[in-house]
């Protein structure tokens, strides 16, 4: 699903050279739960950012999908992400002004599927987290354990083959994290879809298939 | 604490000097304009030489002859009465038109019935308007004259530069005496010094120059002229008439009366006017004065009402409305920037509540940021004001005046510019200080 | 995604509002700076009708102490002296009624129920040649229309617009201060001044000289102004009087206008500021907007959204913002032509909401364009982690 060759990210100021990922090889096959572990700043936020084509790296070359990305900025890759990629975050990224309902919306906004069709699709992504109920509220009304619910159901409304998730229950209690771990493994085992997770914790790390280590950029385990 | 602001405040200007440019760009600009519409109002409408009375002044430029012309109307009514008819018939007088003549008035006719009113301190009769071309060397200049008489120079503060104004014997004797304005000196003579005892032509005539005043350059009337003469002197074509004729006449009221109190003298002084000198134009029954304040006469050149009251009464409200249009929408963009550079720093605002500061100081400390930095752009709009005046003074933009700077002037900018900081500062300020502590801490992130 | 947007809009109307209000003041003064400009432009445009150009005036005071036999000849006297000059072309009496010098004569005539109100100018037939008047239909005056029993007048071309539109009226007698046959229609007399309206205007032929008050002088090209020393003391000499000034047609062209172009400049300067500012401001808004809404742009990056996306969906909600604003604007504004508040014609008021509306929209786009397009140049990357 996923393979990354060789891939190097640094960093350039005018004085500083930080090498962020060293030579990376990886292989992600299709419908693999995998977990990606690391003291802060050892790059695991930018190798996410790499599998997700939100970063470009600075040497190597991936394939997602089977497809090889070259121009970052094309309306391909755009397209490619909003319907192959479905993203969370550790700090949820919901947009303030907007409810519930209109933020898991958002993912459908830039394919051309209809209003009605919209709304019933992101329906069916809450209440498959739960959250059905809470569609009209807004995102400052909501726990941080709903917040991430409504961003998971956001991820998944346009049917993504890949989930990338940042440290997912990093700002969440252990409870409302298990709930969270529970329904990634869910989407996993019964959707098939391919997860990549950076996480801080080690034991949701264990519920996944596979642990990758990372340390200064470099892969060691 | 103030130290404590002072510094804070500095340091805002220079963090982000993007926005630090675009606010100080409208503050200036917007205040700059203020400050050339006060000082012209302030030249034109202040108490400063030569119009150190004017708040005294009561003006009748114009003397109205009229007559209403009525309509009588009979109505027959019919009604029952215990069901007999009844005729009811009435009488009703209309006004269905008037015709007017107005006019300057003549002398004599206000020396006579005006001269001794008990509000009035003093009174002067002038001719205004009259205008002479001279000759210099082939090159033309016009003079715009004033034919006044002594009492010109109490009720008008001219500042004397060099020799002296005519008096009552003089006047008398239709002297042909001169009194010129320091512009028409440097104009006909090309020099401002030694000009006193020289000869002028006017007219034809030679005139001895025997005083110099300084020209201040207003438009409001009466005070800017080039050469001020006797009237006595002046060439008067139509003496046969009793009421008609080229002069205005201007009022002091007496310290502590109201203006209002003369107004209804000099209304009442009208009416005790004799209607059958032979000269009266035929069909006129009524005469009629209208006084008017200083300020009122103004206000008619820009709105007229035949009621000078009313008049100054719509003129300052379209000033007041024009400005205020005016003002309203940089102060309505300085908000908005302010709204958004204040929530930038929220978490300040954060800490300094978490360490005990109350709403009051919070609006405190950004109203007077806020005014610090109106203050800075007041500088820089006073530069652009001084700036714009001279221009305007050297191009002869606005035909016939001069702008001043006087210390009011400053005095006035100072507290427009203080208004409008302080405005501008605290809806921000307030929206800013209700700000919860625990999001105000909160990293200002989605 | 337009509905989107608004959602955006609505759910932030409080600091929108703000916005909103400024945009629609801004629209509000541009309004009636524009109103008040094209109704004075409008009328600096139309012609004249009559040349300033190497045209004189003398005015004329004292002429009243004559009794009228002896101001006859006087005058006669002037007029021989005047056109014998080498530098004058041509001589022309006008009463009191002269170009730009404010005296105005107006008259109402009801002619069995049809009322007429035009303003007056008696004229000689010199004026003609003087100032240069523009004859559209029939002829002007000759010399032999003073011995007419009923009186020959010559119109303006728009007391013919408002009053007789339908047919050519020619040797048409009608009444207006008494019988009066109409033998001529100039386009334009506007003697009142550049900024005046053009009214039905009617020249009546008078045999005046008797009662003088203005002369004007069409000068042979570009005389020196040296010559008035000239003509001034031939002027005194001639009429026994003093009390006369010399002046040209720009000159008093210039004087009567000054006043109005002070103010249009005034206006167009603050105006201009005002729009600066207003354009400043919003720019300095929208960037601190978009600015602070940098994780926003990340994450619709990375639900797939393209950079044009992004600089769309700004673009849209400021336009939208702005289509409100204009919009309650424009209602307000549109009030005037329709209640007919004023007199002036409805044509004025619908331009200016469409240069309002149009100089609004290009200042919005202009500010918001680079803000936009620096929100779609933002990496998702750093946008999303900020740490």
């Amino acid at each position: 699903m996923i393979k990354l060759n060789k891939i190097s990210k640094v960093y350039r100021t005018k004085t500083i050279e930080t090498t962020a990922l060293n030579e990376i090889d990886l292989h992600i096959p299709k419908g693999e739960f995998l977990s990606i572990m690391g003291p802060s700043g050892c790059g695991k936020s930018t190798l996410l950012n790499i599998m997700g084509l939100l970063d470009e790296p600075s040497d190597g070359s991936i394939l997602v999908s089977g497809q090889s990305i070259k121009n970052y900025a094309s309306r391909e890759t755009s397209k490619f992400r909003n319907q192959k990629l479905g993203f969370i975050f550790q700090s949820f990224h919901l947009i303030p002004d907007l409810s519930v309902l209109d933020n898991v919306e958002l993912p459908l906004l830039y394919r051309n599927v209809s209003s009605k069709d919209r709304k019933q699709m992101a329906s069916a992504a809450l209440e498959s987290v739960g959250l059905a109920n809470r569609k009209s509220h807004f995102p400052s009304q909501l726990s941080g354990g709903q917040k991430q619910r409504v961003a998971i159901a956001r991820a998944i409304v346009g049917n993504p083959e890949i989930i990338l998730a940042d440290e997912p229950t990093g700002n969440l209690d252990s409870v409302m994290g298990n709930e969270v771990m529970d329904i990634l493994t869910k989407l996993n085992t019964q959707n098939g879809t391919t997860i990549v997770m950076v996480t801080h914790d080690e034991s949701m790390a264990k519920k996944t298939h596979r642990l990758v280590r990372l340390y200064d950029g470099s892969q060691v385990a | 604490m103030i130290s404590n602001y002072l510094k804070l405040a500095w340091r805002m200007l220079g963090r982000n000097k993007f926005f630090t440019f675009i606010s100080l760009f409208g503050i200036s600009f917007t205040l700059g304009i203020l400050m050339v519409i006060l000082s012209f109002l302030q030249s034109e409408l202040g108490t400063n030489r030569p119009l150190t009375h004017k708040n005294d002044f009561v003006v009748v430029n114009m003397l109205t002859l009229k007559t209403e012309f009525f309509d009588t109307i009979v109505g027959v009514d019919t009604s029952f009465i215990d069901s007999k008819m009844v005729l009811d018939s009435t009488l009703e007088i209309k006004s269905s038109g008037s015709m007017q003549w107005n006019s300057e008035m003549n002398n004599g006719i206000a020396e006579e019935y005006l001269s001794d009113l008990p509000s009035a301190e003093k009174m002067t009769v002038f001719i205004e308007h009259s205008e002479y071309d001279v000759y210099i060397n082939g090159v033309k200049l016009k003079l715009h004259s004033l034919h006044g008489d002594v009492n010109y120079w109490d009720l008008i503060d001219h500042q004397i530069l060099d020799g002296r104004v005519f008096d009552k014997a003089e006047f008398d004797q239709a002297a042909k005496v001169v009194v010129i304005s320091d512009k028409t000196a440097l104009n006909y003579f090309g020099k401002t010094t030694g000009v006193v005892g020289n000869e002028m032509l006017l007219d034809g005539l030679n005139y001895k120059v025997i005083g110099m005043y300084k020209h201040f350059g207003k438009i409001v009337p009466y005070v800017s002229p080039d050469v001020v003469l006797p009237y006595t002197c002046a060439q008067l074509d139509n003496q046969d008439s009793f009421y008609h004729g080229f002069f205005c006449t201007l009022f002091k009221k007496k310290s502590g009366v109201s203006s209002e109190k003369l107004k209804e003298e000099i209304k009442y002084a009208a009416s005790t006017i004799p209607m059958d000198h032979p000269s009266k134009p035929e069909g006129y029954e009524q005469l009629e004065f209208n006084p008017a304040t200083y300020d009122e006469v103004f206000a008619q050149a820009i709105y007229y009402e035949r009621e000078a009251s009313k008049s100054l009464w719509i003129a300052k409200w379209i000033l007041i409305s024009l400005m205020s249009f005016f003002i309203v929408l940089p102060t309505l963009n300085l908000i908005n920037l302010n709204v958004s550079r204040i929530l930038d720093r929220s978490s300040e605002i954060g800490v300094r509540k978490a360490f005990g500061a109350h709403k009051g100081n919070i609006v405190a400390q950004f109203v007077f940021e806020n005014v610090l930095q109106t203050l800075l752009g007041g500088l820089i709009g006073l530069g652009l004001a001084v700036f714009l005046i001279k221009l305007i003074n050297k191009s002869g933009f606005i035909r016939n005046a001069i702008l001043e700077l006087s210390p009011n002037f400053f005095l006035y900018s100072f507290l427009v510019t203080l208004l409008f900081g302080i405005l501008s500062g605290l809806l921000p300020a307030i929206k800013m200080s209700k700000l919860q502590i625990v999001n105000a801490l909160k990293e200002n992130k989605l | 995604m337009i509905k989107h947007v608004f959602k955006l809009l609505w759910n932030k109307k409080g600091s929108n509002a703000l916005m909103a209000l400024e945009i629609f003041l801004s629209f509000i003064v541009l309004f009636f700076v524009l109103s008040y400009l094209f109704f004075n432009l409008d009328r600096v445009n139309q012609t004249l009708g009559f040349e300033t150009e190497n045209v004189w005036m003398i005015e004329m005071d004292a002429i009243d102490k004559l009794d009228s036999l002896e101001a006859v000849t006087t005058l006669q006297n002037l007029k021989r002296n005047l056109i014998n000059l080498k530098e004058i072309e041509s001589v022309s009496f006008t009463e009191s009624i002269a170009p730009f010098k404010g005296n105005q004569w107006r008259t109402g005539t009801d002619d069995n129920g049809f009322n007429m109100n035009t303003l007056m100018c008696p004229v000689d037939t010199d004026l003609l040649a003087t100032v240069g008047l523009n004859v559209v239909q029939g002829r002007w005056y000759t010399e032999e229309d003073l011995n007419e029993t009923i009186k020959p007048i010559v119109v303006n071309q728009a007391f013919i617009d408002r009053y007789y539109p339908d047919k050519s009226m020619i040797d048409s007698i009608f009444i207006l201060n008494g019988d009066r046959r109409l033998i001529g229609v100039i386009d334009e007399y506007r003697y009142i001044g550049e900024f005046a309206d053009s009214e039905p205007t009617v020249m009546e032929l008078t045999d005046y000289f008797q009662n003088m008050g203005n002369v004007l002088l069409k000068m042979k090209g570009d005389i020196p102004t040296s010559f008035e020393e000239e003509l001034y003391n031939l002027t005194n000499t001639t009429i026994k009087s003093t009390s006369n000034t010399i002046t040209t047609l720009e000159y008093e062209r210039a004087k009567d206008s000054n006043e109005s172009w002070v103010l249009i400049v005034a206006l167009l300067f603050i105006c201009g500021f005002l729009c600066i500012n207003v354009a400043l401001g919003l720019f300095g808004v929208l960037w601190y907007n978009i600015n602070k809404r940098r994780s926003e742009i990340g994450l619709r990056q990375a639900l797939g959204a393209h950079s044009i996306d992004i600089t769309k969906q700004f673009i849209l909600e400021i336009l939208l913002l702005t289509l409100l604003a204009v919009g309650l604007g424009i209602f307000f504004a549109i009030q005037i032509p329709l209640l007919k508040v004023t007199e002036y014609p409805d044509s004025l008021f619908y331009r200016s909401i469409l240069f309002s509306t149009l100089i609004i929209f290009l200042l919005v786009i202009t500010c918001a364009l680079f803000p936009s397009v620096q929100a779609a140049r933002i990496s998702p990357a750093d946008s999303l982690h900020e740490d």
